[in-house]
């Protein structure tokens, strides 16, 4: 046999295996995003969410502002036949997200080959930490996955320059991306970049601005469709304001706030922002392994780049500047206007970067080395893996349930002071008192009326405390440990609980 | 092209962090049902718990929801409890102000039932209700925690018996002005055994209270609008697509 058709034979089994892992690891995922579904919520905004189905509540909080309607909506409708409303929406994410492949693949399908925009799907989905919170009752998943239909339809209408009907189609997606989650409002930087890039098809400015006025105008009006929606839901308009702006009026200040707080100097919210969000948990899940392996990927498509004279900016195309803008304005937005407690936030991300990544390494046709390709399908095989073992453990109780359990053995009347916890309580229906506290003068205030009661205080409440310059050493006694994933958990993982001694 | 791109992508977060002022600091929602007389009356009590009672501070506190008070409760309400805080007898203002908190309760599910058909308004009252309750909570169950209980079932029931609009039609309830009247009862009647008092209706305190139209500075005309304007996006809406169909089509036909 000739040199050539080894080579064939040796790229065809490349192909082969490629498509064989990818298209297992997508249907295993599936199948274990439905199988590891969450059964119980684990913190307040999961609370709030799941307590949204039985009865849509902004005034109680279920769910909390701004109402994320298209989520709920989902859940409502699969809680009909399911009956466990963090189940549903668990289900609701997992079908998002499978039905996010085809966008994720049409996009990838621009700049490689199938076979490639076949892993690269399969990259997309087995993001350990996407998985994450697919399986919990939390609307980031959801999001993540229109926002993959909003790519698409953006590239698509970049692409058809004469098309009116792509724009409203990309402006009907971001609607519905917003009814998801408010805070991916950054994204809309690409519909607005969409909106300048056919201008030079307006000879007059006049036609150029009818142009704009109408396409804002219906992109307004399909944005006050979920807006009505809420409204609606609220009894009216004026209702509906009254509590928006009800609930802007945050009560951050008064406990001093979690561990990165948004007073931090903005260099050491940059550092935890990349470093701990974005690197180590939105791409690598926290697991080494997977973070040595992007490292190394991303290491040898860089310089596999320089050494092929890679693309140069020209061959960047109007979508490509809009994606690099809108991954731009939400990492910005990311930084300055969310909890960088919660790694959540980042979520649409990891997959954007993934996808950055392969554009600046790989080729539709040919010329990609073996090596990458054989990579490619170990990062798949080895995410999977990771996403398998880190799934398996949503059911594992969280330290609040842990909590709970220590609490409901002692068989005296308790009461346990707590911060965020105390929702998840009630939630359950403990048969113990439970209250939220942040002020020392609230507890001393809240004690008297427990005087036959063994009072508990979190760690978190006297950390709270201390904040106010209230030291209760010798006053108080640790009593035990509760610890959880930090991935399902990223701020009430570590629970100590003491007990107050009168 | 870079240039533009990179401006437009700066301005539009310059706009989305413009446009959700405090977002950065709104970590916990604040509660839209937040009573602002059952919070003072938890901070009063948390400042006359201190030792020794921390009267002045208490004062100021109550200064702060006197006109509240006042108008709602009547002159006698304020009285009563600018006396007790004059003769710095602490367990006397705790006790009245508990009684303005049960009046409270008891106007905001009164106001309720007047506007029954209002979704935004009685949801807003019974809102309010429940969180002076449960200011009050601790203080029944220490005593009596049956009623305790009974009554945060009734607050239940009470939300349950306004109905619900439901999200897109999905999960719509229809109001129950009979089990509202029923639980209503069963709450004041309870509230008004355990706190001692002769009558919930306003003007415990005193005759001398005039409830005027109590949610009128909360509730404007506009609210009255909202009903209709509620469908009006979706009106909208449906014209401009059809408008947008049929525009295309023609067009294709043409050429």
């Amino acid at each position: 046999m000739d040199r050539s058709g080894r080579y064939l034979i040796r790229a065809r089994s490349i192909k082969i295996l490629i498509w064989l892992i990818s298209m297992s690891s997508i249907l295993l995922i599936a199948w274990w995003r439905f199988a590891y579904a969450t059964e119980l919520p684990r913190s307040w905004d999961q609370v709030d969410f799941s307590l949204a189905l039985n009865r849509f509540d902004l005034f109680a909080m279920q769910p909390h502002f701004p109402g994320y309607p298209y989520f709920i909506l989902g859940g409502m409708l699969l809680n009909e036949w399911i009956g466990n409303p963090v189940e549903a929406l668990t289900l609701w994410n997992g079908l998002l997200m499978l039905l996010s492949m085809y966008p994720a693949y049409a996009v990838s399908r621009s700049f490689l080959s199938k076979t490639l925009s076949m892993a690269s799907v399969a990259l997309i989905q087995s993001i350990v930490f996407v998985n994450v919170l697919t399986i919990q009752p939390m609307s980031e998943a959801a999001a993540v996955a229109i926002l993959w239909w909003y790519l698409w339809s953006l590239q698509k209408a970049f692409h058809r320059e004469h098309s009116f009907m792509s724009i409203v189609v990309a402006s009907f997606l971001f609607s519905l991306l917003l009814g998801v989650r408010l805070s991916y409002l950054p994204f809309g930087v690409g519909l607005l970049l969409l909106l300048i890039q056919r201008k030079k098809q307006h000879k007059s400015i006049k036609s150029y601005s009818s142009f704009l006025l109408t396409q804002v105008g219906i992109a307004v009006i399909f944005q006050l469709i979920w807006v009505g929606g809420l409204a609606a839901s609220e009894g009216g308009v004026a209702a509906f304001l009254q509590l928006a702006f009800g609930f802007s009026e945050g009560h951050f200040e008064e406990w001093g706030g979690t561990a990165v707080s948004a007073s931090a100097p903005l260099l050491e919210r940059i550092s935890h922002l990349i470093l701990n969000n974005i690197v180590w948990t939105g791409l690598s899940g926290q697991a080494l392994t997977i973070l040595l392996l992007y490292l190394t990927l991303f290491t040898f498509i860089i310089f596999q780049g320089v050494k092929n004279r890679g693309r140069t900016l020209r061959e960047i195309s109007w979508f490509g500047w809009a994606f690099v803008a809108m991954a731009f304005s939400y990492f910005l937005w990311a930084l300055l206007a969310q909890n960088i407690d919660k790694p959540r936030h980042i979520l649409p991300l990891p997959g954007i970067i993934i996808l950055g990544f392969l554009w600046i390494g790989l080729r539709r046709q040919g010329n990609n080395s073996t090596k990458i390709m054989l990579g490619l399908t170990v990062m798949i095989s080895i995410q999977t893996i990771v996403s398998y073992s880190t799934m398996k453990e949503a059911n594992d109780p969280a330290a609040v349930y842990q909590l709970m359990d220590y609490v409901e053995q002692i068989n005296e009347p308790v009461i346990v002071y707590t911060w965020e916890e105390t929702r998840v309580m009630s939630y359950n229906k403990v048969s113990f008192e439970h209250e939220q506290i942040y002020t020392y003068s609230n507890f001393l205030s809240d004690l008297q009326y427990f005087d036959e009661h063994r009072v508990f205080l979190t760690g978190q409440v006297l950390d709270g405390f201390k904040k106010q310059n209230i030291s209760m050493d010798g006053q108080i006694k640790k009593v035990k440990e509760f610890h959880s994933s930090t991935l399902y958990d990223p701020v009430y993982h570590d629970i100590v609980l003491y007990e107050f001694l009168r | 092209m870079i240039k533009r791109i990179l401006s437009s992508a700066l301005i539009m977060t310059l706009i989305c962090i413009l446009a959700v002022p405090d977002l950065a600091s709104a970590y916990s929602y604040g509660d839209p049902t937040e009573e602002k007389v059952a919070e003072a009356y938890s901070e009063m009590s948390a400042k006359l718990n201190e030792s020794p009672p921390n009267f002045a501070e208490a004062n100021k506190i109550f200064a702060s929801v006197k006109d509240e008070i006042q108008l709602h409760m009547g002159d006698d309400a304020v009285q009563a409890v600018q006396n007790e805080l004059d003769n710095e007898d602490k367990e006397a203002v705790i006790t009245n102000m508990q009684q303005v908190l049960v009046l409270n309760i008891s106007r905001r599910l009164e106001n309720a039932e007047t506007d029954f058909e209002e979704y935004d308004t009685t949801r807003k009252l019974v809102g309010k209700a429940d969180a002076t309750y449960k200011t009050l909570s601790p203080v029944v169950k220490q005593t009596n925690p049956e009623l305790d209980e009974k009554i945060k079932n009734e607050f239940e029931v009470l939300l349950n018996s306004l109905g619900n609009p439901g999200l897109f039609g999905v999960g719509e309830k229809d109001s129950d002005e009979e089990k509202y009247a029923e639980s209503k009862k069963v709450i004041l009647d309870g509230l008004k055994n355990q706190f001692d008092m002769k009558s919930v209706e306003i003007g415990h305190f005193g005759e001398s209270a005039t409830e005027d139209e109590s949610s009128g500075s909360e509730k404007t005309d506009w609210t009255d609008l909202s009903q209709l304007s509620n469908w009006l996006p979706i009106v909208i809406l449906i014209v401009v697509i059809a408008g947008v169909v049929i525009y295309t089509t023609r067009k294709r036909r043409r050429s």
